[in-house]
């Protein structure tokens, strides 16, 4: 197993976690991290792939990684601003509106 | 020998990015994240990307971490009891997890199935970059091959700061103090170690074209200064009104879009710098790109961040 | 035995050292009863850790330049160290977190 079949793999499990994390935890901060880990697995598979190189690794994914690194912060700061926004309206932290189950 | 070392260290990160999607509280999650970032720091230096690894350190861990801790404070109050539980108790849910385990399928063919050896854009853009004068091919391609990603990267970051602004609900906290830290210890650590931090940002801005480093390295150690600053309690100075703030925000942005239209009228086309200037344009271009993406980091934190209830700082 | 060897042998040495200490304030950071003690643990441990990894490469960066920076990057850490281990503590405190204390049965 080459070296960089590790890094893109890792990635890729990484990308699937954040999407299970984004779909089925309900907290709206969960949301925003699973959004964060699935940023961050693509960045592992982009600079993974990039490593296929002989010598130094290609320059051209690191750089896209990097902008991406800013985009993400961008949207993490937004993404928790419409939260807590959400919070001081609603008073919730969840997207759920139906009325808490009861133990029945 | 180093694979055994690469597959350990992306158990430990998988791990990790398992244990920041815990059920059991966000404060957790957002502790077990700030950690994932800085393993994911390792794993970009062991793939040779010493860059992405001081961007991820600084950005991906630090500020984003300094954040969530503040949003996970400011939801602290209420967590819905209940629907948690609910959600909890039935354990793994079916369809996210056959959702995302197609998900990695796809993702893990698509890897498998490339080439195992390519050159990718590797040679193009060394070459390119001797040529440039620019030893670090990283910022090469940031700001002269890909110049035009990185300059809507900016405005992208530029709009998201006034979406924040905009979304503010609490007054300002610039100038409040960290409840009960109002200590001489924080002070003084601020009052020295802030010149070392500007200090290091200008070092990294001008080592960025020949060692790693560059302007968004050097833009979020002036981030962390600011938020420092701001954390520990120090009202912002009486020159850093409105006008100075907007202005920092978006100097960064208008020098870029200036440099990028320069060009234009001598005959080329956008973003072609002139052979001469090249060096000189790239090196003002990222002194401006620090001092903005500081101030929008700065920006991000401080609009977004929420007092706490006694006063000081969630 | 050359001076390479040498530095070689010592700076392997100090790697070591500073994986042992680093283990030390890990599993302290795991298995100390309370904040504070945790706290002790893990600056501590974590400072000569550092300190000793810092030696160690310091030995090998072969100019005078490289292991000054090396050094500064050390004080740094211990300097932000030791602040945010006083904020732990006194933010513990001030939430009325009482010191592990031995029970004597």
């Amino acid at each position: 197993m080459n070296h960089y079949l590790v890094y893109g793999l890792g990635g890729a499990l990484i990308f699937s976690i954040g999407v299970y994390g984004m779909l089925a935890r309900p907290h709206l901060l969960h949301k925003v991290v699973a959004a964060n880990l699935m940023g961050s697995g693509v960045f592992l598979i982009l600079i993974g792939l990039g490593n296929r190189v002989q010598g130094r690794p290609d320059p051209v994914p690191q750089a896209m990684v990097l902008t991406g690194i800013v985009v993400t912060v961008a949207l993490t700061a937004l993404g928790l601003a419409i939260v807590k926004r959400y919070y001081t309206v609603t008073g919730l932290t969840t997207l759920d509106d139906d009325p808490p189950e009861t133990d029945a | 020998m180093m694979l055994v070392f690469d597959i350990i260290l992306m158990g430990v990160i998988v791990w990790i990015a398992l244990g920041s999607l815990s059920p059991r509280g966000v404060y957790k999650s957002v502790v077990m994240f700030v950690v994932f970032g800085l393993f994911m720091a390792l794993g970009w230096v062991r793939l040779g990307a010493p860059d992405v690894a001081l961007a991820e350190a600084a950005i991906g861990a630090g500020v984003t971490g300094v954040i969530l801790l503040d949003a996970a404070g400011h939801l602290r109050q209420r967590t819905p009891g209940p629907i948690l539980e609910r959600h909890v108790r039935r354990g793994v849910a079916p369809l996210p997890l056959l959702a995302s385990v197609i998900v990695f399928f796809v993702l893990a063919l698509l890897v498998v199935n490339l080439p195992a050896e390519a050159d990718g854009l590797a040679p193009l853009m060394t070459a390119g970059a001797e040529d440039s004068g620019i030893k670090n091919v990283v910022t090469a391609v940031l700001l002269d091959f890909r110049g035009y990603d990185t300059l809507l990267e900016i405005a992208v970051l530029m709009l998201a700061t006034v979406a924040v602004f905009s979304l503010r609900d609490a007054p300002d906290i610039l100038g409040r103090r960290l409840a009960g830290f109002a200590g001489p210890l924080l002070d003084s650590f601020t009052r020295i170690v802030t010149p070392f931090m500007l200090v290091i940002a200008g070092h990294l801005v001008w080592i960025g074209s020949s060692e790693p480093g560059g302007a968004f390295q050097a833009g979020a150690v002036l981030g962390a200064a600011g938020i420092l600053l701001a954390l520990s309690g120090f009202a912002s100075p009486r020159w850093a009104g409105r006008r100075v703030v907007r202005l920092s925000l978006t100097m960064g942005l208008l020098v870029f879009i200036a440099i990028a239209l320069y060009p234009l009228f001598l005959g080329g086309t956008l973003l072609q710098y002139p052979d001469e200037t090249r060096k000189t344009l790239i090196l003002a271009m990222e002194t401006w790109l620090t001092l903005s993406i500081g101030a929008s980091l700065v920006s991000l934190f401080i609009a977004s961040a929420s007092p706490g209830p006694d006063g000081g700082v969630a | 035995m050359s001076i390479q060897t040498v530095l070689d042998t010592v700076s392997v040495l100090a790697f070591i050292g500073s994986g042992f200490f680093f283990v030390a304030g890990s599993v302290g950071l795991v298995r100390f009863p309370d904040v504070f003690t945790r706290l002790h643990a893990l600056t501590k441990a974590d400072n000569l850790g550092l300190g000793l990894l810092v030696v160690g490469l310091a030995l090998r960066s072969g100019s005078w330049t490289a292991a000054a920076k090396l050094f500064v990057v050390w004080l740094l850490i211990v300097f932000t160290g030791a602040t945010a281990c006083h904020l732990v503590a006194s933010a513990a405190r001030k939430k009325g977190i009482q010191p592990w204390v031995r029970e004597t049965s």
